[in-house]
């Protein structure tokens, strides 16, 4: 976020396949508009992915749980390239069918590193991921040391729009502050309490969340990508983490 | 008489026989009891009863005889009668098929019961459209399913916790890539690359495999068991909604019903509705407004119109009103194409697309007419495609099935319906001409099977006083049924002279109840215009003028080409090979007639009679035949016992259309004996008639317009007394000539003559005896025939001597 800006510039939706776009779309669309930001669409080729495609100590699942056999870089290249093809399709859809501005960029390396990069001030970046559930889930919310209130904002009125449950994870004496926080927002809100990381891991694993919005400074930089994969779904990073 | 002898012309009074007022009995026809019935048609009336009555499919009706016979007027009235007497037949209505939406069923209900199952349904789902929203949108239909999805999600979520927990304390990363998952070790918080793990000892790159592998197995067991748990959770709450719908299905169909119960086929088919009702209550979920109500409260709506529902819809196909006692249907379609035949499936267009179902049934005539009687227009019927198979296919089966043309033609490429085909028990009236019974009996085998019965109608019948009173009672009917004045006495009798007229003999009445019709009528406005309260022989005779005025423009010009020599036709003097032919023409519905010139040339030559207009491809064949027989009459009348060596030539002069019809084959002999004769025949005189090889004249067609078209160019010309027309003997009893001829008769300016033989005829007309051969075989000197028979005889001499001086010259003949 831009010094003295309320506004982020974007909404990046950052992603290592479409599957992930996807499933963060609806929250990425809702965000821009009550930002009325650009939604700018990110497809990340991770260089994790297509280096462990190429050698042993790595393994695969499809997603419909069958073994995957033709692992490789060319066929994750190919992959990525027909991910990029579709993921700008429906970004394009779904940004006129909202009337916002868009764009859509590949980019090849880290994803943590690139979406650091690719991020300005005032941009919000949300990290999509997709896993298969059968509830409606929670709209989740991360707080560190400080209640971040346009966190909060942003979480109880995703949660109001999409008609579910806030549930909040908070150091245990921020309880009661974010509490009243949210009775503020007029929205319902569940808190719970996470004391050091290797809770807030676990109860964030449990959750079941629909999206997760990580509060400034409520996660270390080197421990977002646990934190992401604990989550198992849509993260919005901490608006500091970008730029 | 002897061939010499010369027939007296007819007398007046022979020319046609008035009716006296004064035998009639009344003053007026609306003295007279109404006729119900048309008078003369017994055997045709009792046909088309017996075919009303008789239960057996085949026997169909064909009612033949002329237009304007009132043969429809006849049918529609006796059949009327009978269907009353007849219970009313059942209902048919069409709903869909829930197993097979391509064939919607055809349901059989007790008259009455189609529009009450119709509004019973439409209740139903218009109470459904209120209650299953509410039940479904009700606390504890959420909480009950929710509690389901939660169930096993909560399931899946555990396992898939449980494998990242386990996962992440060994060390083991689970990405997700563009292909799925990717299990890997994790070192210092990075996934180790291939080319890190190729650098670890070999003994920890095992255990490093091992344990991705055990994650990646358990992932896969998750994996797989997402679908089950889906389909698990699909089926509990499918299960659970239908337990729901049910209930509201159950308790809906119980109030909509509640008085239709006890009909088997009403039924079963509410069986069937509550089985598709409970199995698709999401049906009753869709919004078709975009979140906008209408202008009337949703409870208000008429939710049965909505298209989603259209698979409950009724359609009527036959729908009768069991309290009104109206008898079994008599239907008319006038126009019965096949689709108004049988039905039709009508489509709609969608996005481009055609598109039916079985609310776009439509019943056709068979549909309306099941259970009674079904009146149809012969000619329509054969003129549009495919109405006559159609008809016979249903007849034959013993029901009505609809397709359309293009699948008869097997063209048909867009979706369709089979719907159930209804049994048929319908009689079917054809009313036509006669000739296309008789080629319906020849050309179609089909015909004779299902058309058993046939009502002829009569064109006239006997004049008798039994059938005078019968016709002035018919008279009375029609002008009363028209609205128009009652006919006086004599105006009855002036219309049964026109009738006498009407049937081209003055012994026989014509049934043609449409000509008589129109002619009141016009009388009718006569007798307005004149200010009278019954129509009188005046009016009769202008109406007859009238119709004849109008009609005449093409009579006219052919009389003024006459009067002005355009057409040769001579009225007076004598001329060798020429007479005075009679013929009639018909346009419209107006027949006159016309004199035309007739000529015969002769010559020597090989017994060749040349009909020009057979050569000039303008003569019919009865023309040609009638020219035949001249051929054999004068091979046997004349020189028998020679060779015929006459070359004759015949033509009707100034004659640019078609000629047919043997009525002018006596004036065509009569032209060839005095062109060999060379005797002139008197030009005072036209003939008609037509002549066997015997040389007896016989009766021909048209008597009336023949001598009346001649009449009135004498006329024109000025009557001197002389003239007059030849007539078959056997026409005599069909005169029926109009006043102006009977006056010129009377008055002795014209004459109608009579005729039995050629002989006679020659007689008149060269003022010459025919002559009879005598004893000695020779004809009397002097006479017709004896010229005649030297002039060919002096041919064959002739012919003789040519071939036989050729053949000194070595020639050829």
């Amino acid at each position: 976020m831009s010094p003295g800006s309320d506004t982020p510039a974007r909404v990046i939706l950052g992603a290592t396949s479409f599957a992930d776009a996807e499933a963060a779309m609806g929250f990425a669309i809702a965000l821009a508009r009550r930002l009325n930001g650009e939604l700018m669409g990110l497809l990340i080729e991770e260089e994790t992915f297509l280096a462990c495609s190429s050698g042993r100590g790595t393994q695969a699942v499809m997603a419909s749980g069958g073994a995957a056999t033709t692992l490789s870089p060319a066929a994750m290249r190919a992959a990525y390239r027909r991910d990029a093809r579709v993921f700008r399709k429906r970004l394009e859809e779904a940004a006129l069918g909202s009337a916002l501005r868009w764009s859509f960029a590949t980019r090849q390396g880290r994803a943590p590193l690139l979406l650091s990069q690719a991020a300005q001030g005032g941009d919000l970046v949300i990290l999509g991921y997709r896993a298969p559930k059968f509830t409606a889930g929670h709209v989740v919310a991360v707080m560190g040391a400080v209640l971040d209130a346009d966190t909060l904002a942003r979480a109880a009125h995703l949660a109001r729009e999409s008609g579910r449950g806030l549930s909040v994870l908070a150091r245990g004496d921020m309880c009661e502050a974010v509490v009243t926080a949210a009775l503020r927002l007029g929205t319902p809100v569940r808190v719970i309490a996470a004391d050091d990381q290797a809770t807030l891991l676990h109860r964030l694993n449990r959750l079941h969340a629909a999206i997760v919005f990580l509060g400034g400074e409520s996660v270390p930089p080197a421990a977002l990508p646990v934190v992401i994969e604990a989550a198992r779904a849509p993260v919005v990073l901490p608006a500091g983490t970008a730029g | 008489m002897t061939s010499d002898a010369i027939p007296d012309a007819l007398a007046p009074d022979a020319l046609r026989q008035p009716f006296d007022p004064a035998d009639l009995g009344f003053e007026t026809t609306a003295d007279l009891e109404p006729l119900d019935m048309l008078p003369g048609q017994d055997r045709a009336l009792d046909a088309i009863r017996m075919a009303g009555h008789v239960g057996h499919s085949d026997f169909n009706l064909f009612v033949l005889g002329p237009a304007g016979s009132g043969r429809h007027a006849a049918v529609r009235q006796i059949l009327s009668e009978i269907a009353e007497k007849r219970s009313v037949p059942d209902d048919w209505v069409y709903v869909a098929n829930f197993e097979d939406e391509r064939k919607p069923r055809a349901l059989r209900l007790r008259a009455g019961m189609a529009q009450r199952l119709k509004a019973a349904m439409e209740h139903l789902i218009d109470d459904l459209a209120n209650t299953i929203p509410s039940l479904f949108e009700s606390e504890d239909y959420q909480t009950r399913r929710h509690g389901i999805e939660q169930e096993y999600g909560e399931k899946h979520e555990a396992a898939m916790s449980d494998l990242f927990e386990r996962a992440r304390e060994r060390n083991v990363a689970i990405m997700r890539t563009p292909m799925g998952y990717m299990v890997a070790a994790m070192q210092d918080g990075e996934v180790v690359t291939p080319e890190q793990f190729e650098k670890l000892p070999e003994d920890e790159q095992e255990k490093i495999e091992e344990k991705v592998s055990e994650i990646r197995e358990e992932m896969e067991a998750i994996l797989k068991e997402v679908p089950r748990h889906q389909k698990t959770v699909r089926a509990k709450v499918e299960a659970l909604n239908q337990s729901l719908a049910e209930d509201g299905v159950n308790t809906a169909i119980a109030e909509a019903f509640a008085d239709l119960q006890g009909d088997r086929v009403i039924d079963d088919y509410v069986a069937a509705v509550r089985a598709d009702l409970i199995e698709n209550p999401e049906l009753f979920l869709i919004r078709n407004d975009n979140g906008r109500a209408g202008a009337f409260p949703v409870a208000t709506t008429r939710h049965f119109a909505k298209p989603q529902f259209a698979r409950y819809a009724v359609n009527l196909m036959v729908s009768h009103d069991a309290d009104a006692d109206t008898g079994a249907p008599v239907v008319e379609e006038a126009l019965p194409s096949m689709a108004n035949l049988i039905g039709r499936i009508e489509h709609g267009a969608q996005m481009g697309a055609l598109y039916t179902d079985f609310t776009m049934i439509k019943p056709g005539a068979l549909q309306r007419a099941n259970g009674g009687f079904l009146i149809l227009d012969a000619t329509q019927l054969l003129t549009e495609p495919f109405a006559w198979n159609a008809l016979k296919r249903s007849l034959k089966t013993g029901r009505i099935q609809i397709i359309s043309p293009g699948e008869e033609m097997s063209l048909i490429s867009t979706v369709s319906l089979e719907p159930d085909p209804i049994p048929l028990d319908v009689r079917v009236i054809l009313v036509g001409e006669r000739r296309l019974y008789y080629l319906l009996s020849l050309l179609d085998p089909d015909f004779a099977q299902l058309f058993k019965v046939q009502a002829d109608f009569e064109d006239a019948m006997p004049r008798t006083d039994e059938s005078v009173r019968l016709y002035a009672r018919l008279l009375g009917s029609l002008a009363r049924r028209g609205g128009i004045r009652p006919l006086d006495a004599p105006g009855t009798a002036r219309a049964l002279l026109e009738g006498t007229r009407l049937a081209d003999d003055k012994e026989r009445l014509s049934l043609g109840v449409g000509s008589l019709s129109d002619l009141l009528r016009e009388a009718d406005y006569f007798a307005a215009r004149d200010g009278v309260d019954a129509i009188g022989p005046d009016q009769i005779d202008r109406a007859v003028a009238a119709a004849e005025t109008r009609a005449g423009r093409v009579r006219d010009l052919e009389q003024d080409a006459i009067l002005r020599d355009t057409l040769l036709i001579d009225t007076d003097g004598a001329r060798v090979g020429q007479i005075n032919a009679l013929s009639v023409m018909q346009l419209g519905g107006v027949r006159f007639g016309r004199p035309s010139r007739v000529t015969a040339r002769v010559r020597v030559g090989a017994g060749k009679l040349v009909d020009i207009e057979r050569e000039a491809e303008l003569g019919g064949p009865l023309h040609s035949k009638g020219v035949m027989i001249l051929s054999g009459f004068l091979g046997t009348q004349f020189a028998p016992d020679i060779p015929m060596s006459l070359w004759a030539s015949i033509v009707f002069e100034q004659s640019y259309g078609g000629v047919d019809g043997d009525s002018a084959s006596a004036a065509e002999l009569f032209a060839l004996l005095s062109s060999l004769s060379e005797l002139p025949i008197d030009q005072s005189f036209a003939v008609t008639g037509s002549v066997n090889q015997f040389g007896d004249i016989q009766a021909i067609g048209g008597v009336n317009e023949k001598i009346e078209g001649f009449f009135d160019i004498c006329a024109g010309r000025g009557l001197t007394g002389r003239q007059g027309v030849l007539i078959p003997q056997a026409n005599v009893k069909h005169l029926a000539l109009r006043q102006r001829v009977v006056d010129a008769v009377a008055d002795g300016q014209f004459r109608i003559i009579p005729i039995r033989s050629v002989a006679e005829g020659l007689t008149l007309l060269t003022g010459r005896p025919a002559g009879e051969r005598q004893t000695d075989g020779t004809y009397p000197a002097n006479s017709v025939n004896r010229l005649a028979e030297d002039r060919l005889r002096g041919f064959a001499e002739a012919r003789k001597g040519f071939v036989n001086s050729m053949r000194r010259e070595g020639g050829t003949p």
